[in-house]
């Protein structure tokens, strides 16, 4: 399969920051996939992304989109990407149809062209009903949608996600969801920027990891895991249950219980009476907690199996959490 | 999938994607009316301020009328503020990415500075006319040919054409709302002196802007440009605006 994005040890340092924020930054998209880069806060998503935008120099390393180098090509770059930063990039002032034929006609569409795609682009985006209001009133979701009907004009080749679901309610990510689903149908290569596992488990093929910087003075942007969903999930132990017991004093008797029914470590947190523990799967797992918590007599609060945080993954790849990275 | 029809001259493209550019901007005006209506409005009320409330303790001016020297005073400062009006402009697309998406598109990299110089530009023209005919109304007479008035007004604009690019400039730069808070303390406090270093006080950044504009007996245009300001700069509603952008009034 031909390669859509390649980024060989990408660096770059902000003036002024105490480390960098790509340490020898490593991607290989192929064409017609979507990939998933995970990261903390600060992690350089966005300093990677922006840098195979042709946004940013990259201080070192080479970056390539479909076989164009985007330092020594910005233009032929900017023919195949779209991007969708972080941050909805909208005139707020004119109305969602008005944005679009805007952004059609800098796109080099006549403007019957401009105006025609954009009636495609509303309906398809169901944006329709509100197609004459001005941008400033539209919430979060709907915001998203248009940058992302923006972003889709041309249909480029490649197009760059910056965190598209941050601040949405689980409605608003549904929706932009689907969207992206849509976009790749079409053949578009996607690089998805996101905190969310669970997001990057939906939408991705394959999976990048980022370590934040500063850590012992390293730079941010390291790759720490790459693969797919379920290589990931292998590395790190999958789903975990979760056990909130009633009564404190129960705490070590069902950590105990946890830990045979998965053959694990269990987490404990006494704070919240807690027990964490991996499981490989979800149903055996959950049926024979209970089973087991019935037969010691453990007066059990909550009972949950659930995808493992950012912060579990952290642990599991790097043996500190998020916080403990940026501390 | 479709790369983009490169059809055409590049200069081509960089007119078309500059007159894109520049319909956005006036659309913004047209959808905006209030906006517009205060940046041309505010002047002449300042000069109708000078003039008439404060116009009879200047005394007599070498030379004539005090009218005669503050109207073509006020022409100047119009055109001088139109860098703040500008450089908001440039920070607030820059904040809200906009300018981003316009780096990542395959358009006219010029055209951005160009549309909104020409836009900039066609906005001050009206401004400049209002405001000639307002300086009219109250008595302000021209001393010169129809010729020169007209060689005078080229001159303000070609003034506010130069500004214009060091307001790009500024915006593009600052980036951060600090130096543009900076900037918008330094002229509003200019705008208050041509007549008189008494009222030079800023506007208090921190206490909420005075609706009435009076807060002490005696008139002070300062406090009237507080009071004006934020019908427009709420409707430009940059989700970082600093409590100092207040101070200043729209130009
Ligand atoms: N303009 C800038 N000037 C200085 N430092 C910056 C700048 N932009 C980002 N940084 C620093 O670079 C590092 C990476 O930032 P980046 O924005 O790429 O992270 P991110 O993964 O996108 O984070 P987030 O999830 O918060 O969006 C951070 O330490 C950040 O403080
Ligand atoms: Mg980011």
């Amino acid at each position: 399969m031909a390669t859509a994005v390649l980024a060989e040890a990408l660096r770059k340092r902000y003036p002024a920051a105490p480390h960098p924020a790509l340490d020898g930054f490593d991607l290989t998209v192929s064409a017609g996939t979507v990939h998933g880069l995970l990261g903390p806060n600060g992690a350089g998503k966005t300093t990677a992304v922006r840098i195979l935008a042709t946004l940013l120099r990259p201080d070192g390393g080479r970056a390539e989109i479909d076989g164009i180098d985007v330092v020594a090509d910005p233009v032929g770059v900017r023919r195949r990407i779209g991007l969708v930063g972080q941050y909805a990039a909208l005139d707020e002032i004119l109305d969602g149809h008005a944005n679009l034929v805007m952004f059609g006609r800098l796109f080099h569409l006549s403007t019957t062209d401009a105006r025609r795609r954009a009636d495609e682009l509303l309906e398809q985006f169901d944006l329709v009903a509100a197609a004459d209001r001005a941008v400033s009133s539209y919430s979060g979701g709907m915001r998203r949608r248009l940058d992302l009907a923006t972003s889709m004009i041309l249909a480029p080749a490649v197009l760059f996600l910056d965190e598209p679901t941050t601040g949405l309610d689980p409605r608003g990510r549904a929706e932009v969801w689907t969207a992206v689903r849509a976009l790749v149908a079409q053949g578009t290569t996607v690089l998805l920027t996101t905190q969310y596992l669970d997001e990057a488990d939906q939408l991705a093929d394959r999976i990048s990891v980022l370590a934040t910087g500063g850590h012992d003075g390293d730079g941010g942007g390291r790759v720490i895991a790459e693969g797919t969903p379920d290589d990931l999930r292998s590395h790190i132990g999958g789903d975990r249950v979760e056990l909130v017991v009633r009564h404190g004093a129960d705490l070590p008797a069902a950590a105990a219980v946890v830990e045979a029914v998965t053959a694990t470590v269990a987490q404990v947190d006494a704070d919240v009476r807690r027990i964490t523990a991996p499981v490989t799967d979800r149903m055996t797992a959950l049926a024979a907690t209970v089973r087991a918590l019935a037969e010691h007599g453990i007066d059990a609060e909550d009972l949950t199996v659930r995808r493992p945080t950012l912060d579990e993954v952290f642990l599991q790849l790097t043996g500190t959490t998020t916080q403990e990275a940026r501390a | 999938m479709t790369a983009i029809p490169t059809t055409g001259s590049r200069l081509h493209w960089a007119l078309t994607d500059s007159l894109t550019l520049t319909r956005r901007y006036l659309a913004h005006l047209r959808l905006q009316p209030v906006q517009l209506a205060v940046q041309v409005g505010f002047p002449i009320l300042i000069m109708l301020m000078f003039v008439f409330l404060l116009g009879g303790m200047m005394g007599a001016v070498p030379g004539g009328d005090y009218r005669q020297a503050f109207v073509p005073g006020m022409f100047v400062m119009t055109m001088l503020f139109g860098l703040s009006s500008t450089m908001i402009a440039v920070v607030t697309d820059t904040q809200r990415g906009i300018t981003d998406r316009f780096r990542s598109m395959p358009m006219a990299p010029s055209a951005v500075l160009v549309g909104r110089a020409v836009a900039d530009l066609l906005i001050s023209m009206i401004g400049l006319v209002v405001l000639v005919l307002a300086g009219l109304a109250i008595g302000w007479r021209p001393d010169a040919g129809p010729g020169a008035v007209l060689a005078a007004v080229g001159l303000l604009l070609l003034l506010r054409f130069a500004l214009l690019w060091v307001g790009i400039y500024l915006g593009l730069r600052a980036g951060n709302p600090g130096t543009l808070a900076a900037v918008q303390t330094s002229s509003s406090r200019w705008r208050s002196s041509p007549a008189s270093s008494r009222h030079r006080t800023p506007c208090p950044s921190s206490s909420p802007p005075s609706r009435n504009g009076t807060r002490s007996p005696r008139p002070r245009p300062l406090s009237a440009s507080c009071s004006a300001a934020p019908a427009g700069a709420r409707r430009h509603g940059s989700p970082t605006t600093p409590s100092s952008w207040r101070c200043s009034g729209p130009h």
